[in-house]
């Protein structure tokens, strides 16, 4: 797996190379700026662009708008998106530029099977997003009125971009199970249960947060 | 940066307190000399400026005669508080923006009302003023000129028509006498009377004409709105700041420190020996954030200044500058906390400046508290050319001291030295 690495910190950019590399990715670019990060990617077309979200010049979003152009530029690449904080708004705009995209916390790609998770399903197509935005977007708009606690837990999980598999491995349940519980919770909440595809599975759940477009 | 005066007026002291009479008769003579000299700056100044306005020249010559109308309102208002004892109400002039050039600071002058209503006193007070003069000097010389009339009726010629003839038809040396001396004696007995009614005219005028209460009222709630503007910016840009530190100093390094614990724990499963560096750089990274804390703390408010006062914070500011600071500082223990803080990140702010741009040798900071201001200064022997524009630290101190009501100073000439001077009021706003 080829990886462009945009972070603007050299400690992090440090540390996520070691850890990169000891994934068994390779870092073909490590760039500190957006305007770097949509010029290596041009050049290198890696498999996934690594993007912090807020680095130089305006120290903002800098990273995030970078990586959506990074997109509009050429859909091959993935995109995972790191940032020390999240933000739902920020969440929105990168699940609207399509499949493949991750926004995650810094602090949850530390551990080398969650950055590698997460690199697996972007560059695979899929969804990643935090559970911080998730549980930002629970307190948004609050589903206990129709859904059962478990089915809450389930949807959360949905939410991140996790598959039916992964769903159940993490509440200990059998695929039939999660399936159910999935059709349950998309009855309960009027969404269309017919998508496969994982991202279209999370941009359903997101509109019904009101998120969505 | 504002011309004004806006002491509370001193309680009306109604017996002693006032100048006595020799005062006010010297200060309603002294009014004659003077509202000529005002009247003449006055009428030729208005009239040659008025005439020349068409071509420019006559913009500068108005602006000039105002200016001299102020300074010439200025001795009025000085010499009227000083003679009735009591200040005048406040006034107050626009001010052009620091810096203009004079075309705009001679427009300013032509726009501030206060200043057309000084140029009406010399007008104005040029009848009262004069007036008032010549008439104490009448009055006073005549009724002297009646109480002594014995010792000089001598020199008139003999067959004059005095004022008993006047009234009654005949003619007597001592009933002349009589007559005038008692005349000249109720004159000057009254003099104080007329004394005192005359200043208070004048008084009247002045106050009339030269103070402007309300416009003085409405610039100083400007201040104040300014201010508070000001403490608002101040605070939010305060708070940027302290995300971004936060964000670029401790927040990296523990997440750099926890990767590196990650790697470590990985290391100690498959491949122990290479755990001990990724735990010494766990370690240093762990030192470097208590660090970056540490000092992050002290920027937000340094706990010396809240134990220990002033003094003490600026001891210990001075003892962490890298370049050699000699302190006079000289306060009371304990300040509004306001003024305190306010001080102390001027100071600190100033040194830094110091030790970064200004290639100086020492720093030299002085705080003292005179007629209810603290004045805190800093000055160093670099190379000057420090400014307070845009993004730069000093900007962002004027906020800081006039969130307080305070007034920052900085002159930085190319080449040395530069002095940064905040004067903050200590009585809390």
């Amino acid at each position: 797996m080829r990886v462009v690495l945009a972070e603007d910190s050299v400690l992090l950019r440090e540390g996520l190379v070691r850890l990169l590399g000891e994934y068994g990715a390779e870092v073909v670019d490590a760039v500190g700026d957006g305007e770097s990060l949509v010029a290596a990617v041009a050049e290198h077309r890696p498999d996934v662009a690594v993007v912090d979200v807020r680095m130089p010049p305006s120290f903002t979003d800098e990273g995030l708008r970078a990586a959506l152009r990074v997109r509009a530029d050429g859909p091959g690449t993935a995109i995972l998106v790191l940032s020390q904080y999240v933000e739902v708004s920020y969440a929105a705009d990168l699940l609207a530029a399509g499949g493949g995209v991750g926004y995650l916390l810094k602090d949850r790609v530390t551990r080398l099977e969650d950055l590698a998770d997460a690199l697996a399903r972007v560059t695979a197509g899929g969804t990643v997003l935090d559970p911080e935005v998730v549980s930002a977007l629970f307190a948004r708009r609050d589903p206990v009125a129709s859904l059962s606690a478990r089915e809450r837990e389930v949807l959360a999980l949905v939410a991140e971009g996790r598959a039916n598999g992964a769903i159940g491995r993490a509440l200990t349940l059998s695929q039939g199970a999660v399936e159910k519980h999935i059709s349950s919770i998309f009855d309960k909440l009027g969404l269309a249960r017919d998508s496969a595809d994982d991202h279209r599975r999370v941009l359903a759940v997101l509109a019904w947060f009101g998120l969505g477009r | 940066m504002t011309t004004m005066s806006l002491e509370t007026p001193a309680p009306a002291a109604s017996t002693s307190a006032s100048a006595g009479f020799w005062p006010r008769v010297a200060y309603l003579l002294a009014g004659l000399p003077l509202s000529v000299a005002a009247f003449v700056v006055g009428v030729a100044g208005f009239s040659l400026g008025v005439s020349l306005l068409v071509v420019w020249i006559g913009v500068p010559i108005l602006a000039a005669t105002l200016w001299a109308a102020r300074g010439l309102a200025t001795v009025e208002r000085r010499s009227t508080e000083r003679v009735t004892d009591r200040a005048l109400p406040p006034h107050h002039y626009r001010v052009a923006v620091p810096g203009a050039g004079p075309a705009r600071v001679s427009l300013a002058m032509l726009r501030d009302p206060q200043a057309w209503r000084d140029l009406l006193h010399t007008l104005v007070g040029f009848v009262v003023r004069f007036t008032a003069a010549v008439l104490v000097l009448a009055w006073g010389v005549g009724g002297l000129g009646g109480l002594l009339f014995a010792a000089w009726q001598w020199a008139l010629p003999p067959d004059r028509n005095g004022l008993v003839w006047l009234l009654t038809g005949s003619r007597s040396e001592l009933a002349e006498i009589a007559v005038n001396t008692v005349l000249g004696a109720v004159v000057l007995a009254l003099l104080p009377a007329l004394v005192r009614g005359l200043v208070a005219l004048r008084a009247a005028l002045a106050r009339g004409l030269l103070t402007n209460q309300t416009a003085a009222l409405r610039e100083r709630a400007d201040e104040l709105a300014a201010g508070r503007r000001a403490a608002v910016a101040v605070e939010a840009s305060t708070l940027r700041r302290l995300e971004r530190d936060l964000h670029d100093g401790p927040q990296q390094r523990l997440v750099r420190m926890t990767m590196d614990l990650e790697a470590t724990s990985r290391r100690l499963d498959d491949d122990p020996g290479q755990a001990r560096p990724l735990l010494d750089g766990a370690i240093a990274q762990s030192r470097e954030a208590l660090a970056e804390l540490r000092a992050l703390s002290r920027g937000i408010a340094p706990p010396v200044l809240a134990d220990r006062g002033l003094d003490a914070a600026l001891g210990a500011a001075a003892a962490r500058s890298p370049i050699p600071v000699s302190l006079d500082v000289a306060v009371p223990d304990r300040l509004p906390p306001g003024v305190e803080t306010t001080a102390y990140f001027v100071v600190t702010e100033a040194l830094t400046n110091v030790a970064k741009h200004a290639e100086a040798s020492r720093a030299t900071v002085t705080a003292v508290v005179d007629e209810g201001q603290l004045v805190v200064s800093v000055a160093d022997d670099g190379r000057g050319g420090a400014h307070s524009g845009k993004g730069h630290g000093l900007a962002g101190l004027g906020d800081r001291v006039s969130a307080v009501d305070g007034t920052l100073a900085i002159t930085s000439p190319a080449g040395g030295p530069t002095v940064v001077t905040a004067s903050l009021p200590v009585t809390e706003v």
